[in-house]
């Protein structure tokens, strides 16, 4: 579960990214955080990794007070989450298979789950024939892919994507985001960060939308609503 | 921790060093010389001890006496040194005996003192005075000092002090220098993993929101900036061995040579290499790991 009260981020230059917002994503939804660039999408993606510290208000994820998480409890804070981002952010020198298994190897799992997880990771995310190629041998698509299966072979209980769709075109949108109703289907709370009016209104799925760091809608089953 | 992630760790830090040659390379000659630098003072300070402690424990007094000094005199002499506290031996040696054991001393080159003769000998009389303890000789020769008839008293504590003096300098003008150069070699060396760092900024990212601790990123960089400074101090060890190596033969040559230097019996080799050793590296591993851990600071805030 994910809950912010009235929570605040003013960046060290003055900028206001983000005021009083507040909302709760239940265990297992799927939500859209939409609002054009400046928005504030970003920053509230930036809290939940913990990558900056909001200024005012409260952040709890899954009954964790983020405000009181430590600097050396961050790594292990951020291992329950799965992240996705618009430019993929894959290891240029490994295959898909070594850039999922690498994300097992930092915290230590066996070998022997591994070997396990990692083509199941691939499988779910239909990648399981590419799993030896390279990134650059990839197509953007394909690349999205293998950051989704790195996200989820730890078993995130949240998935957390920034613009997942940014760099890609129409069709494979809507196969990566088909691929996320899956993961949420199984169980993991999705949250994506995005201004893709296309993705959004397929899904018609709960929608908060932001403009000018304050929120603006908050809606269940809805399309992509374009702010004045 | 595990064995792959040793691994993992091990062949990151070459790949590292691998990534920029020349920048390694540099940081090794930067330590190398640091170290270099340290070591040649730490093996003339070792040895300037040692000559010290060569010279205390003779425990010698020389006392020169006046030309115009009688044979009664001498022999009055005799017994009231060998009657103070401390003293178990007590040698006169006439300007005559000095003269004959100098040319014997000098074997073929004794021609060079044929000049010299009963009549025109320079040199003058003596007495040898040996102590028990190293505490008494200070007190012998102070004695001596104001006996009539002497014109000097030679013995090993000025000229100890003056070797202290050297090493005291020696060491401290050194220690600066090495502590500069230690500083410098820090600086070279950070720089060197700062730059793999920026060339894996990325992939620290990356790292750092899948959730790997910081020490996880540090490791690989630790271990770059590890055989950084184990190879420099390594580098360091072999040049001062050789050169030391060679000093030392080359002054045991010429004290077989028959030249009367006993300044040049040098400590031996494991004397002088085994400790500065124990020094290089842990200092060399110290510094690389300092260096790389300074350079990491600040990109690990993701």
């Amino acid at each position: 579960m994910i809950q912010l009260r009235n929570v605040s981020k003013i960046y060290d230059n003055g900028l206001r990214a983000l005021q009083n917002v507040t909302f709760t994503i239940a265990g297992g939804e799927f939500v859209f955080i939409v609002g054009a660039s400046g928005a504030g999408k970003s920053t509230i993606v930036k809290l939940l990794l913990k990558e900056t510290d909001h200024t005012d208000g409260v952040i709890m994820v899954n009954n964790k007070d983020l405000a009181a998480i430590e600097e050396k409890g961050i790594p292990f804070y951020r291992r329950q989450l799965g992240v996705v981002f618009q430019d993929f952010r894959l290891l240029h020198d490994r295959t898909a298979y070594d850039n999922v298994a690498f994300a097992m190897e930092i915290i230590e799992a066996s070998n022997k789950e591994i070997r396990r997880k990692v083509p199941a990771a691939l499988a779910m995310v239909g990648l399981s024939e590419r799993a030896h190629a390279y990134p650059q041998d990839m197509s953007g698509g394909e690349q999205q892919r293998v950051a989704l299966a790195r996200a989820l072979v730890n078993n995130p209980t949240i998935l957390i994507a920034d613009e997942p769709t940014g760099n890609l075109d129409p069709f494979t949108s809507q196969e990566i985001i088909k691929v996320m109703n899956v993961v949420n289907r199984r169980g993991t709370t999705v949250i994506v960060a995005t201004h893709d009016k296309d993705i959004v209104n397929t899904m018609q799925k709960r929608v908060i939308s932001l403009n000018k760091g304050k929120m603006t809608r908050d809606l269940d089953r809805s399309g992509y609503i374009n702010e004045a | 921790m595990k064995l792959r992630t040793i691994r993992y760790y091990m062949k990151q830090g070459i790949n590292n060093v691998k990534r920029n040659v020349s920048l390694s390379c540099a940081s090794v000659v930067s330590i190398a010389s640091a170290l270099f630098v340290l070591g040649a003072i730490l093996s003339i300070v070792f040895n300037l001890n040692h000559i010290v402690r060569g010279i205390e424990s003779r425990m010698e007094v020389t006392l020169f006496l006046e030309s115009s000094i009688t044979d009664e005199k001498i022999r009055g002499m005799e017994e009231t040194i060998s009657n103070w506290q401390g003293v178990t031996y007590v040698n006169f040696i006439s300007r005559h005996d000095a003269l004959a054991s100098w040319k014997k001393e000098l074997g073929d080159q004794g021609r060079l003192l044929e000049g010299y003769t009963r009549e025109n000998n320079p040199l003058p009389d003596y007495f040898i005075i040996r102590a028990d303890k190293p505490e008494y000789v200070d007190m012998i020769a102070r004695n001596a000092q104001i006996l009539e008839s002497v014109e000097k008293v030679n013995y090993s504590k000025p000229v100890v002090e003056f070797i202290e003096r050297i090493a005291n300098i020696l060491r401290v003008a050194g220690i600066t220098l090495v502590v500069m150069l230690l500083f410098i070699s820090v600086l070279i060396i950070s720089n060197t993993i700062r730059v793999t760092v920026f060339s894996r900024k990325k992939e620290i990212g990356i790292m750092k929101y899948i959730g790997a601790t910081d020490w996880f990123i540090r490791w690989p960089f630790v271990v770059e900036g590890l055989m950084l400074g184990l190879s420099g101090s390594i580098l360091s060890s072999a040049l001062i061995v050789g050169i030391y190596y060679a000093v030392y033969y080359y002054s045991h040559g010429m004290l077989l040579s028959g030249f009367n230097m006993d300044f040049l019996n040098l400590l031996g080799i494991s004397d002088v290499v085994y400790p500065l050793l124990m020094v290089f590296l842990p200092l060399g591993a110290g510094i690389g790991i300092i260096a790389s851990i300074w350079s990491l600071r600040k990109h690990l805030r993701v």
